[in-house]
């Protein structure tokens, strides 16, 4: 009966598992039509957005160029450090690391463990410390504390060299000086490699990488003299400690070439301690701040008396006067408005005083200039008229930038507002201008030089990585003809000889030079009896090859003026630099 | 003796039947592919997966060989001891401590046993035992299948399922629902019964959820694929899917090549590529062509599968290899279906390819059965004919 059935009718429990069939093949073709949408049609995009998500960008930092100085000593180069870090979630007992680890780092512990508690996942303890340190802090075997070298900028130099290196931040960017202003040439160009990384981060061999290598940053060849920078600095060090100024700034330059020998000031900074320290700080919160803001280019000050040398000079070119022309009855004081010298107050406008009371006299050119009377420099002024007295004073590079390769040169101002009628009087004697201690080196310069101003610079030549120099070019201008120069240079060594400048004579050499002393503006706009004493000169006088310029800030009374102040410390710098460049003595025996 | 004696019994019975070859084939191909597969997805760690899948498949490739040579009908008698063991072995996991948050497996050294592999294959044989007519009066009597039989199957599924579902394996537990379904259709169930099955499924339903018997994580592996707003963490659910994707996606037509060229899958960006993504190593490195002859030999399995419970001597094989069919189906439609961002992530294996010990073996005993029932598929004359 059941096989009548079966044959009547197809077995239902047959037609159901064929149904089941259809039901499941349909299933799996569900299955291959989804899968050709994802590998097919949707393939690419997905593969793409894979790949992106594998791939990695790294910038490969590229060697940052050193810094030499004339003979090849190293004043900056790049090493590679250890980067302590943490991730304080795994750090078990903080405050025991922290304690352990503090003094290891010179760290505050109390400061460690307030990173070693925060609620990120990575933190650095210190940058940048020597392997050996860091190994050390390893060996602690201290869970969730962790090294990774970092390239570090260290200046072998020390202080020493720290006003013409200027400084790198923590990440190695230039801030301040050479470091600054070189930046590009010294960062080279960074590389990048690009691969692909699985989830722990590791580079996958089989995956597609892209390298390209970092091109390593030139160095610089600087015309710095290492020794004779040091010998600058021990001289600005000493005379803050005579003189118990605030500062002392000392450049040196070459008189041919315009080349910065040495550049230095004291108070000194540690260039590897200015790493974290913003450049832009305040001084009244940082004692030390206005350290490496270099002054030497970037500070102003009223050149007092070494002005007078443009004065003169500008005199003589323009043949207003001879050295031998005599001025007569020149007094110690001046009115060139009336009144001006009844108000004690107002001795600003009008009233000219020479620094010490002398009797009326008939004073040449020459006597002028040597005793540095402020009324007999007016005098001569007065045959040049405002307009080709200020023509001069540009000329000489007052005003503006030197063009000298260090960061944030100051232009130094001329202040000769309209209707001012005693400003040119001012400017003649060295006030109301503003100008850099390179400006006033650099206009000296020009007279030993025979006439010829030359920028002055500090990097000689680039050296890239390949090996290639890229020598400087010299820019330079003719200020004044060679006899007005000669003529200037006996005057110089006059004042030296006989003068205001006699405390800068050096041994074995024929010096020339001008003492400076101007007293500082007060807040209220005042002049105060705080002075900034200078000396700017020039050795050997037979043919001049360095010109040396002192700004001292603020000596005490005593050693206020220039000659007090600034001299002496020429002389030994000038001493120094005559020896380190080898040129004979040119002084009569005895 | 009495084995020996038994096996000449069984060789009587099968006559001249041959083995499936095609099912044989496809099996051991499909096997031999999986520990390619898994030597290419952890080549960059090392050999150890592949060498321990190795011995699964001899192992699992012996149990086949004898199971074919068993009588099938003999399993019926078995099925009472060996249901108690596995319900023991599904209680037996909670004494152990969870891994990756799941009570799954019973540790026994070499490998970790996961008892609910097994409750598969032996739920199948329990519901084809009780949705077969046990004699020549209920065959001729019963033309459909009675309530209590249906009432009895859904306890048959519930114990093991719900077991299951707490351990937790949601995926697993789906499959039994589905198994249940199609086993009682093939059993000539009535419209108005499966009605009645899928009105129970619903209510099951409301009330895993109502209970909140399901952790947040099983929700949103359900919600990411409707619902963009899931998880957007960086190695959340999303994530996974994602990589999965990527993964299959990069594979295009022909694939990547073998051994590490499949840098997505490869270097860990897909988790578990060894065992339950192991589809996305396929398609990444073999491409859409790889991807569609591994989807079309499982068709291959399932369609012998259809044909042995076509042809079976009676309804208890039929049932049984419909089962199985089910259930490799539930298993390959799930487990691609998550690769591609269809299906929830869950842990459902692919069979033969997923390395692991529990389900390789559960999948060569059920092909074992399949074999059984299609060597015995001529009646012996004299013996009634029970399809």
């Amino acid at each position: 009966m059941a096989a009548t059935k079966a044959a009547a009718k197809p077995d239902r429990s047959r037609v159901r598992v064929a149904a089941i069939g259809l039901g499941l093949v349909l299933a799996l073709l569900g299955l291959g039509f989804r899968l050709f949408q994802v590998q097919v049609v949707q393939a690419e995009e997905l593969a793409g957005q894979g790949l992106d998500q594998r791939l990695v960008t790294r910038d490969l930092a590229p060697q940052r160029g050193k810094i030499y100085d004339r003979n090849g000593e190293l004043l900056a180069m790049t090493v590679e450090a250890q980067s302590i870090w943490a991730n304080p979630d795994q750090v078990e007992e903080p405050l025991w690391v922290a304690q352990q680890i503090g003094g290891l780092l010179g760290v505050d512990s109390q400061e460690l463990l307030t990173r070693l508690e925060s609620d990120r996942d990575f933190v650095y303890l210190k940058r940048q410390v020597e392997p050996g340190v860091a190994e050390e802090i390893l060996g602690l075997g201290v869970r969730g504390i962790y090294t990774h070298p970092e390239a570090t900028r260290i200046y072998p130099a020390g202080s020493v060299a720290a006003h013409v290196t200027g400084f790198v931040d923590i990440d190695g960017n230039g801030q301040e000086g050479l470091e600054y202003i070189y930046d590009e040439s010294l960062r080279g160009v960074p590389g990048k490699a690009v691969f692909e990384r699985d989830l722990e981060g590791r580079i996958i061999p089989q995956g597609m990488t892209d390298i390209m290598p970092a091109v390593p940053g030139a160095d610089l060849n600087t015309t710095i003299d290492l020794p004779l920078q040091y010998q600058t600095q021990q001289a600005c060090l000493s005379a803050l400690e005579r003189t118990s100024a605030e500062s002392c700034w000392v450049v040196v330059l070459d008189v041919e070439t315009g080349g910065i020998l040495a550049m230095s000031g004291a108070p000194v900074f540690d260039p590897q301690m200015r790493q974290t320290l913003d450049a832009n700080c305040d001084p009244a919160e940082d004692p030390t701040c206005h350290a490496f803001k270099n002054f030497i280019v970037r500070g102003v000050y009223e050149p007092g008396s070494t002005q007078k040398l443009i004065t003169v000079a500008a005199a003589l070119e323009e043949g207003e006067v001879k050295t031998g022309t005599v001025f007569s009855q020149v007094a110690d004081i001046l009115e060139l408005r009336p009144d001006a010298c009844r108000s004690a107050d107002d001795e600003l406008f009008g009233c000219y005083q020479d620094f010490e009371e002398h009797e009326t006299a008939n004073m040449t050119v020459a006597e002028i200039f040597t005793r540095s009377s402020n009324v007999g420099t007016i005098l001569i002024a007065d045959t040049l008229g405002q307009d080709r007295l200020v023509s001069y004073i540009e000329r000489f590079g007052l005003g503006s930038q030197t063009g000298v390769d260090y960061s944030v040169e100051a232009p130094g101002m001329l202040n000769f507002e309209a209707g001012c009628e005693t400003c040119w009087a001012s400017a003649a004697i060295g006030y109301s201008v503003a100008a850099t201690p390179l400006q006033m080196a650099a206009a000296y310069a020009a007279i030993g030089n025979d006439g010829v101003w030359t920028a002055p610079h500090i990097v000689a030549s680039t050296t890239d990585v390949d090996g290639n120099e890229e020598v400087a070019g010299l820019e330079t201008r003719k200020v004044v003809s060679e006899e007005t120069a000669v003529l200037m240079q006996q005057l110089l060594a006059n004042v030296v000889d006989e003068g205001t400048g006699q405390a800068a004579t050096v041994e074995g050499y024929r010096v020339g030079g001008k003492t400076g002393t101007a007293n500082k503006l007060g807040e209220d706009g005042r002049y105060t009896e705080v002075t900034r004493a200078s000396f700017v000169g020039m050795a050997p006088m037979s043919d001049p090859k360095v010109v040396v310029a002192v700004l001292i800030d603020a000596p005490s009374y005593r050693y206020r003026t220039g000659g007090a102040a600034a001299a002496p410390v020429f002389a030994q710098v000038m001493e120094q630099a005559l020896h380190r460049l080898g040129v004979s003595p040119d002084a009569p025996v005895g | 003796m009495a084995v020996i004696s038994r096996l000449r019994e069984v060789a009587v019975d099968r006559g001249r039947n041959r083995s499936d070859r095609i099912l044989f084939g496809t099996m051991v191909a499909l096997s031999g592919f999986g520990l390619l597969m898994v030597y290419s997805a952890t080549a960059s760690t090392g050999f150890a997966g592949m060498e321990r899948q190795m011995i699964f498949v001899a192992a699992g490739l012996t149990i086949y060989a004898v199971i074919s040579n068993i009588d099938y009908r003999e399993l019926k008698n078995l099925i009472p001891i060996v249901a108690g063991v596995v319900v023991l072995a599904l209680l037996g996991v909670y004494l152990f401590e969870p891994v990756n948050g799941a009570q799954r497996w019973i540790p026994l050294g070499f490998f970790a046993l996961q008892p609910a592999e097994f409750a598969k294959v032996v739920v199948i044989l329990l519901l084809a035992a009780v949705l077969s007519p046990n004699n020549r009066d209920e065959l001729l009597t019963q033309r459909q299948l009675t309530w209590p039989t249906v009432f009895r199957a859904l306890v048959i599924v519930t114990l093991p399922a719900a077991l299951i579902l707490f351990e937790p394996d949601l995926g697993t537990t789906l499959v039994f629902g589905f198994i249940l379904f199609v086993m009682l259709f093939v059993a000539g169930a009535t419209w108005r019964q499966m009605l009645a099955l899928a009105a129970t499924a619903a209510i099951g339903v409301v009330v895993v959820l109502q209970q909140k018997m399901l952790a947040t994580y099983q929700l949103d592996r359900i919600r990411v694929l409707f619902d963009p707003s899931v998880d957007q963490g960086a190695l959340g659910i999303r994530y996974n899917i994602q990589q999965s994707k990527y993964a299959v996606g990069s594979g295009q037509l022909f694939g990547r090549g073998l051994f590490a060229e499949g840098t997505q899958t490869s270097f860990e960006y897909v988790p578990e590529q060894e065992t339950d993504f192991i589809f996305t190593a396929v398609a990444e490195q073999l491409g859409f062509v790889g991807g569609i002859l591994v989807v079309a030999a499982f068709a291959v399995i399932v369609w012998r599968l259809l044909v042995i419970a076509a042809n079976a001597r009676d309804r208890f094989g039929a049932l049984i290899a419909a089962g199985l069919a089910a259930m490799m189906v539930f298993h390959v439609f799930v487990n691609v279906g998550m690769t591609i961002g269809i299906m929830p992530v869950t842990g459902i294996p692919l069979p033969f390819l997923s390395a692991g010990g529990s389900f390789y073996l559960a999948m060569t005993i059920s092909l074992g059965i399949a074999n059984s029932i299609w060597l015995m598929r001529t009646p012996v004359p004299g013996e009634n004919q029970l399809t």
